[in-house]
């Protein structure tokens, strides 16, 4: 029931029915007062008809009156000759055809002579009428009764007949026949269905029209009209049920008091339907005139709200299901509409735009990351954090890279823990749990058996994905197949083990034989000293010569093998990486070479060395063979002037170390840059021995000391015009203390 | 009561016959009339000492009052020779120097360990070993009191 009034049209048309109402009120309300006014006129009417009845009925007691006087002087009453009278009365009461009977009663209430036939003797001595005739001598009007003579209802009239000597002899008596109602009816033109109706207090009929010979003399107490005429004991009207059942608009008046204080009452009664015909048809055309144009009105409504409306709210409505069914291209499209509806219209329009935009941008976004997990070559899952955890999502790439499709591995919750390689089991899932339960970050690495039984290396790292309140979500993270980087590990390991076995011998050989090839050197020149000592007269001067050269040759031997055994421990005597301070040592190989530097008559400066991580032993060696080289190439006549500077060189390649770089500028005898390459390998010299010693390894060991520090070495010079050497050197190393760039 | 000097053997383990040619020309160039006796490697140096194998002979050998020890030598080297000398409650009071061509770290610091008097790292010159000699001898037979035997 409330959902039919929750309909727009519903409501509208209510509304217009509300806006009528008053005016329907109105009309009604002016119909029943005009129907009530028309009633009161025909009661009115009514009343009047009654009074006429009554006041007709007046008139014949008048008549009665004179009648009765001018009867009782008549001689055949006056004698006392009972059929004279007789014979008089009965041709009397044929030209009174309203009386019933004309008696004359003597004092003894027994009749002498009557106008009736009928000869059967009566007494009317207890009637209360001729005993008020009897007391007053005065024209009486006795109560409606029923004439004991003929039977009928009559209204008796009693006159007292004197004697001759005034004394009351006898007594006249006319009893009007109350069918004179007829007559009276047909007097006052009574309406067709109407009645006329006299009745006396006690409820008995006295005179009835029509059908008189129905209702009278019958005492009908309980009909309502004659309840209703009772009840009044005066003049009204009443709408009530008649003696014959119809209803009828009544009005009823007394009749004049009989002498005995009896009272009786006319009504006259009019059918309801015929005394408001008029009026209720009036009242039924205002009725239906409005009936007809509220209709008209509704028809109207609906119409308009149709037409202005609903129509509108139909397009709109229509849009909106559309939208919420999903097709987000649905538009109202009312562009030109004005008003309220116009602008919802316009508004939706534009909603709707800018829900197909979001939508569109949602979609794309969804796919491009969609295809992001898709199709990185990861496996990318989510698994719920409770109890049994089991899999939310596994990306496609799980096929390729285990062998297992999405749908399998979702199916089976057990699928990853049961192709766990055994060995790596335990470990991995107790990991796993309590990752889960502290709701901590998971990373493992371990061997997954693949579908085909292929070993796989996986690396496993997961988060616990956390609400607001830190609540453990959900399990998120990826698989990544390390097979070949594992391999390569175990590959760089072997390797790693052998370089170092290898480095190992290389030093017990380079140790062994330095020492040993260093035997026969020594003896070479112990016995050439001998020679030239102990035969000092038989050696010619080129023999002298010989053998110091065979000495230097020794000599220098010697000093190679060192050498090389210095250049081989750059590698196999390499001590792990700590801070050094680069001012430190450099002030330590200035105090060193303060010989070399008091013999040239040069000069170190020293700008600000940075610390870096690095073997204190090489970098002494560094810096002492770099110094030691711009001291010992200085030109003839000028004293060497050595200047030792440095920067910081932010981190750039994928070692995120910043650089020091540190030179070394001199301005000694310089070199054409086109041997920059060989100065730096092992034994080239530029210069020639006899010039400036050394044996040509210096730059060499620079170049391997800064090379396992993972840095480099250059220079910059000219011919006369010095040498800037270069060192760039990482300030930090990685863990492992290896540092050999490729 | 002190000995004469001039009495003393020194004995020399050494397996490089240059080095002992060398040895002994250093010596006379210092003027050391010291007899000099030459093993050439550890087990002749134990046998020497011990007077077994080819020095059972009492004649053939004297006790030493100085050993001038080599490391590096074939079948037994010095080090081994020198754990031997210093368990022997009878040969351990013999002054042993090792003279040796090894700079290494590790040798001198056993050698040290296992009682040596001294350490000498082998010159590269002649002159400079004969400079040894005239120090060592006047060092070890001049100033130093020797264990009576």
């Amino acid at each position: 029931m409330s959902s039919f009034f929750s309909s727009l049209r519903v409501r509208l048309l209510l509304l217009v029915l509300l806006s009528a109402l008053p005016a329907l009120g109105l009309t009604l309300y002016s119909g029943i007062e005009q129907r009530r006014l028309a009633a009161n006129a025909a009661q009115q009417d009514t009343l009047r008809t009654a009074r006429l009845a009554a006041n007709s009925q007046q008139a014949l007691i008048e008549g009665a009156h004179q009648l009765l006087i001018s009867l009782s002087q008549v001689p055949q009453v006056q004698s006392g000759e009972g059929n004279a009278c007789q014979s008089f009365l009965s041709g009397l009461i044929k030209q009174y055809p309203n009386y019933a009977v004309f008696s004359v009663a003597q004092t003894d209430g027994s009749i002498f002579c009557t106008s009736s036939s009928d000869s059967h003797p009566v007494n009317i001595a207890d009637r209360s009428y001729f005993q008020q005739v009897l007391k007053t001598s005065q024209f009486v009007i006795g109560d409606y009764i029923t004439d004991r003579i003929t039977g009928k209802a009559v209204l008796p009239f009693a006159y007292p007949v004197f004697d001759s000597s005034g004394s009351l002899e006898r007594v006249l008596v006319a009893a009007l026949d109350l069918s004179w109602v007829n007559q009276l009816a047909s007097a006052i033109n009574l309406p067709p269905q109407s009645s006329l109706l006299i009745v006396d207090n006690d409820g008995t009929i006295l005179a009835r029209y029509p059908e008189p010979e129905k209702y009278v003399g019958q005492k009908l107490a309980e009909s309502p009209i004659i309840q209703t005429i009772v009840q009044a004991r005066g003049e009204g009207t009443a709408e009530v049920e008649g003696l014959d059942g119809i209803s009828r608009l009544y009005a009823f008046t007394p009749l004049t008091h009989s002498s005995s204080g009896g009272n009786a009452f006319v009504a006259i009664g009019v059918p309801t339907n015929i005394a408001y015909a008029g009026v209720n048809q009036l009242l039924i055309r205002n009725l239906s005139a409005l009936i007809v144009v509220t209709l008209l009105a509704l028809v109207f409504a609906v119409l308009i709200s149709d037409l202005f409306i609903l129509n509108r709210v139909k397009s709109i409505i229509q849009a909106t299901g559309l939208i919420a069914a999903g097709n987000l291209s649905a538009r109202v499209g009312l562009k030109n509409e004005t008003g309220e509806l116009g602008q919802m219209a316009r508004d939706f329009d534009l909603m709707a735009d800018k829900l197909q935009e979001r939508e569109e941008l949602l979609r794309s976004a969804e796919a491009r990351y969609r295809s992001l997990v898709e199709e990185i070559p990861a496996v990318i899952y989510s698994y719920s954090i409770g109890e049994h955890s089991r899999p939310l999502y596994i990306s496609p790439q799980v096929q390729e890279i285990l062998g297992y499709s999405a749908e399998e591995w979702m199916s089976d919750q057990n699928l990853w823990s049961s192709r766990i390689f055994a060995q790596d089991c335990a470990t991995v899932t107790s990991n796993m749990e309590q990752a889960r339960k502290n709701g901590e970050d998971f990373q493992a690495e371990y061997r997954f058996r693949a579908r085909s039984e292929r070993l796989i290396w996986l690396r496993d790292e997961a988060v616990v994905v956390k609400d607001p309140q830190g609540r453990s979500l959900l399990l998120q993270g990826f698989l990544l197949d390390i097979t070949d980087r594992k391999k390569a590990e175990a590959a760089m390991k072997v390797y790693a083990a052998r370089l170092e076995r290898s480095n190992q011998e290389l030093q017990d050989f380079a140790y062994i034989s330095s020492h040993d090839l260093q035997e026969p050197l020594r003896k070479i020149q112990a016995f050439g000293e001998r020679l030239k000592v102990k035969f000092r007269e038989q050696l010619s001067g080129d023999g002298q010569d010989y053998i110091d050269r065979m000495q230097n040759a020794a000599a220098r031997m010697q000093a190679m093998i060192n050498d090389l055994l210095l250049y081989s421990r750059v590698s196999t005597q390499a001590r792990s990486f700590i801070l050094v301070n680069l001012n430190d040592c450099v002030r330590e190989v200035i105090s060193d070479l303060e010989t070399r530097i008091a013999e040239t008559g040069g000069s170190v400066e020293i700008a600000d060395l940075p610390i870096i991580e690095a073997e204190p032993v090489q970098m002494r060696q560094l810096l002492q063979n770099l110094i030691g080289n711009a001291l010992k190439f200085h030109q003839k006549n000028r004293p060497p002037v050595v200047k030792v500077s440095s920067k910081i060189i932010p981190a750039q390649d994928w070692r995120f170390t910043p650089t020091a770089q540190i030179s070394f500028e001199d301005n000694g005898i310089g070199f054409d840059e086109k041997y920059l390459d060989r100065i730096f390998q092992p034994f080239q010299r530029l210069e020639s021995r006899s010039e400036y010693e050394g044996s040509g390894i210096g730059l060499a060991i620079c170049r391997k000391i800064v090379e396992r520090h993972g840095g480099g070495i250059t220079a910059r010079s000219a011919p006369g015009q010095g040498t800037t050497f270069i060192v760039t050197l990482p300030v930090k190393q990685n863990e492992k203390g290896e540092q050999e760039i490729s | 009561m002190k000995q004469s000097g001039k009495s003393i053997t020194i004995l020399m383990a050494e397996d490089d016959p240059d080095d002992r040619f060398l040895s002994k020309e250093a010596l006379e160039e210092a003027h050391l009339a010291n007899e000099l006796c030459f093993v050439e490697n550890g087990e002749e140096l134990m046998q020497y000492l011990k007077r077994t194998g080819k020095y059972s002979e009492p004649s053939s050998c004297t006790r030493p009052g100085l050993i001038l020890l080599d490391l590096n030598m074939p079948k037994k080297d010095g080090r081994e020779a020198l754990a031997e000398i210093k368990a022997d409650p009878e040969l351990r009071r013999i002054p042993v120097v090792v003279l040796t061509t090894s700079k290494a770290e590790e040798d001198i610091l056993r050698s040290y360990d296992l009682g040596v008097s001294g350490y000498i790292t082998k010159p590269v010159k002649l002159e400079e070993l004969i400079h040894i000699m005239k120090t060592m001898g006047s060092y070890w037979f001049e100033i130093v009191q020797l264990p009576p035997y």
